[in-house]
């Protein structure tokens, strides 16, 4: 059974860069990321989350909103399993597969065809589950000849088609997607939609950062807002985004309701 | 769309559950333990580093031919041996260096190397150790034709003293794993590391008994006696030429196996979850 348990999880990240002091100034007069501290050994770190708790549970649809850097993507990573928190405690049960930056951990060198696999061989799928679902990331992704083609030669947007084919053509309890609408053409963003829809119909737990606000209202049922790693409002989805644009029309992010 | 049963792999991912060593004692054991994905990884290594060039890895072992022929040629004469022990001796002492340093090296910048996937994909930090070391195996594979080649001109039978290469491999390799694993962390956190390792290892090259034979030092034993280095060359190079190995070189590298890995497992136990974070 699919579940997200987050109790007071938070994420430091020391800087161990040389000229921390100007790294603070600078990210202090930014107005967004994380709130910058220091601890005990006087080393300045960012604290891109502090006291984040909620739980999702199957059917739950949650939408990550929030400014840039406000740790929409950390708190995904958190969710994969990828940032282990330094504060909290984090339980995730289910298969998780996340779909982050997609030209990332693939081998541009290579085919589509080799990269469906190797992804699929790091998202944790047994050999036979690979060969049965290849067929079925091709038809998605419509791809056609180029899976026969490196990597290099693909758009953002049919790296995308192939990383989303890939993570949602095999069985798993929960999804986590991170910006991926802004790199697809309508037509895959209606397919992605529906193949998405058919995921959560099943009553998995999905989680997307996001900043559109249709695709919050097509696949969504409940919203996060995220200020500076701090969650400001956690809900159904009308009432948040109500909320949010409340915030940003009086032009401040730092003080939510 | 594909259904398969999602219960086969129910993953539960809990931080509050189980001790750091525990955490660290899974992370070898799934990482190492998952033959598959390493295997696959390091295969995929070899292949994208020599992808659109026709002889693939052969190029490795074609340098690495040149190599021994030019220092067999020019050592033999000034160490004035006999090329029929001598360039054995460098091919098979450049062969395993090879394997030796670059397993440490890659194993060390594993992490490093792997960030994008690392960011992305929760996975044991010691698949990625696996599969460098594995990745110079394969290596290690294409070169081992030389040997063939070698042997089969100068016309050397090494019996079945040849035999101790098997368990003396399986003691190299999993000094080799530990080394890489301890390494790989200080150099994601200290990048400078990886610098100072780079320039160690082209000292050590000239250190260790490498092409030259530690019978024409007989004074400077902690170069040949200390050394990790020349232990892990002789359990490999000796039985292929048809020596026993020496004891000493055994009860050496269990020893360190035993130290390093008592070191890198505390070492996992208390850094393991920080990795992420500092790449």
């Amino acid at each position: 059974m699919a579940a997200i348990e987050l109790a007071d999880v938070g994420i430091d990240f020391v800087i161990y860069q040389a000229s921390s002091r100007s790294v603070r100034k600078a990210i202090l007069h930014a107005g967004t990321g994380g709130v910058l501290a220091r601890d005990a050994n006087h080393r300045t770190y960012v604290r891109a989350l502090s006291g984040v708790s909620f739980a999702l549970h199957p059917g739950d649809r949650l939408g990550l909103i929030g400014a840039n850097g406000a740790g929409k993507s950390t708190l995904l990573r958190v969710l994969a399993g990828v940032y282990e928190p330094t504060h909290g405690r984090v339980r995730v049960e289910g298969r998780v597969m996340p779909i982050f930056d997609i030209s990332q951990g693939v081998d541009m060198d290579a085919t589509g065809y080799e990269n469906i696999t190797l992804r699929a061989a790091f998202l944790g799928l047994a050999r036979s589950e690979i060969e049965r679902l290849t067929k079925d990331v091709a038809e998605f992704a419509e791809l056609g000849d180029y899976l026969d083609l490196p990597m290099r030669t693909y758009s953002m947007g049919m790296m995308m088609r192939l990383a989303f084919g890939v993570a949602t053509a095999a069985e798993s309890d929960i999804l986590l997607l991170d910006e991926w609408y802004t790199v697809g053409d309508l037509a895959f963003r209606e397919k992605a939609d529906r193949r998405a829809a058919a995921f959560v119909g099943r009553s998995k737990i999905l989680v997307i950062a996001t900043h559109t606000e249709e695709v919050i209202r097509a696949l969504c049922n409940k919203l996060l807002w995220l200020n500076r790693g701090e969650v400001a409002a956690l809900g159904p989805v009308d009432e948040v985004i109500e909320r949010y644009k409340r915030a940003q029309l009086a032009g401040t992010q730092h003080a939510p309701g | 769309m594909t259904q398969t049963s999602p219960s086969d792999r129910q993953a539960v991912f809990d931080t509050a559950m189980g001790s750091q060593a525990a955490h660290a004692l899974r992370d070898f054991a799934q990482g190492f333990g998952n033959v598959g994905l390493w295997s696959m990884i390091a295969w995929r290594d070899v292949k994208q580093r020599y992808r659109r060039s026709t002889l693939g890895p052969f190029w490795v072992t074609i340098s690495m031919a040149f190599m021994i022929t030019g220092l067999s040629i020019v050592y033999g004469a000034l160490f004035n041996m006999e090329l029929r022990t001598y360039l054995p001796f460098v091919c098979l002492g450049l062969i395993t260096w090879e394997f030796v340093s670059r397993s440490i090296l890659e194993g060390s910048a594993a992490f490093v190397q792997y960030e994008g996937l690392m960011k992305q994909i929760r996975l044991p930090l010691s698949i990625h150790i696996a599969g460098a070391v594995g990745r110079n195996a394969i290596v290690l594979a294409h070169n081992a034709i030389l040997y063939l080649v070698v042997i089969a001109i100068f016309g050397i039978n090494p019996g079945w003293q040849v035999l101790w290469v098997l368990p003396g491999f399986a003691l190299v390799l999993l000094n080799l794993l530990w080394a890489a694993a301890l390494l790989a962390v200080i150099c994601t956190r200290f990048r400078d590391v990886p610098l100072i390792l780079q320039s160690v290892f082209q000292m050590l090259f000239f250190l260790t008994p490498v092409f030259w034979s530690p019978t024409l030092m007989p004074t400077r034993t902690l170069l040949v006696e200390g050394n990790p280095f020349y232990h892990m060359l002789e359990l490999l190079r000796a039985p292929l030429l048809g020596h026993t190995p020496e004891p000493t070189s055994w009860v050496f590298l269990l020893i360190t196996l035993v130290a390093g890995w008592s070191a890198t497992f505390w070492l996992f136990s208390k850094f393991r979850r920080r990795v992420p974070y500092w790449l």
